[in-house]
């Protein structure tokens, strides 16, 4: 009857984790459908002018120059004629391809793809090893190395996330100050949510608890 | 580990075999296997009394202390 609590617990947990995944990617997707189509017309490689053509979108954040307290922009009531202050945190860019400065921001270029790539990667490899960890709850294999080793897996994967899109950040800072100069902001570097360094760490924790609870249960396997 | 388990020989000397005792003493030969070749982590007073009972011995004829250098 436990183990039957257990099994039904177990599938009902996968199964929300199966849609939480799927509404995180779908949503994903959905912010960012304009984004990707702008990115996907905007900058093609010709073959013979052997350059890149067409039109970058950059995501620039800001900050005001002078101050917290500053608000350059004004905007129109809508119920009144007033004007109300206002700033820009973050805007898009669309920048032409300019051989000459694409230069000097191709090492930046470069290692952004190579860093969204180890990105994809482990966002394909966070729900298998989560489903792998399942599927051995699902076995009644609690307190095992595999088990260990898939949690510390989980773990370094959500502390990656964290540091890939720290780096990116970064990147995006540092390629935007290059860029662009505006009289009323200056570039700021986005902010990176604390979110995936909290839950990996707390997963690593929990990592530590699974192989204390191994060693309990093969000390409790071998008294005889 | 410091704590060897003379439990063959006592076994040698009464002429049982492993199959024999564990089915006497309750436990499976696999976990009496565990317990004779020194694998064991921990052994319950029931289950020394029941060997001791068995093989008409003392924990001491079962059980030694020696230091590993």
């Amino acid at each position: 009857m436990n183990t039957f609590k257990l099994t039904n617990k177990i599938n009902i947990l996968s199964i929300l984790a199966v849609l939480a995944y799927a509404l995180l990617i779908i949503s994903s997707i959905i912010d960012g459908k304009e984004d990707f189509t702008l990115g996907f017309n905007a900058a093609r490689y010709d073959k013979e002018s052997k350059s890149l053509v067409g039109h970058e979108i950059h995501f620039v954040s800001l900050k005001s120059k002078s101050g917290v307290a500053h608000f350059p922009e004004t905007i129109e009531g809508k119920l009144s004629d007033i004007k109300y202050p206002a700033k820009l945190t973050t805007i898009k860019v669309i920048r032409p391809t300019e051989p000459e400065v694409d230069k000097q921001i191709i090492a930046y270029n470069i290692a952004g793809v190579l860093l969204i790539i180890l990105y994809i990667i482990i966002i394909v490899l966070l729900p298998i090893h989560f489903f792998m960890l399942i599927g051995a709850l699902k076995r009644n294999e609690i307190f095992s190395s595999n088990n260990i080793r898939m949690v510390r897996f989980l773990g370094f994967e959500l502390l990656s996330i964290y540091a890939i899109s720290f780096c990116i950040n970064y990147l995006e800072f540092k390629t935007n100050s290059i860029l662009f100069n505006f009289t009323d902001y200056e570039i700021a570097r986005a902010q990176t949510n604390a979110l995936f360094l909290v839950l990996g760490i707390a997963i690593l924790v929990i990592g530590e608890i699974i192989k204390k609870g191994e060693e309990i249960k093969t000390d409790t396997d071998l008294t005889i | 580990m410091p704590i060897i388990v003379n439990l063959d020989v006592m076994m040698a000397k009464r002429k049982i075999s492993l199959n024999e005792l564990s089915n006497k003493v309750g436990i499976t030969p696999a976990n009496l296997s565990i317990l004779k070749t020194g694998k064991a982590k921990a052994i319950r007073f029931s289950t020394l009394e029941a060997i001791c009972k068995e093989l008409n011995c003392q924990p001491g004829d079962i059980l030694e202390w020696a230091e590993v250098e």
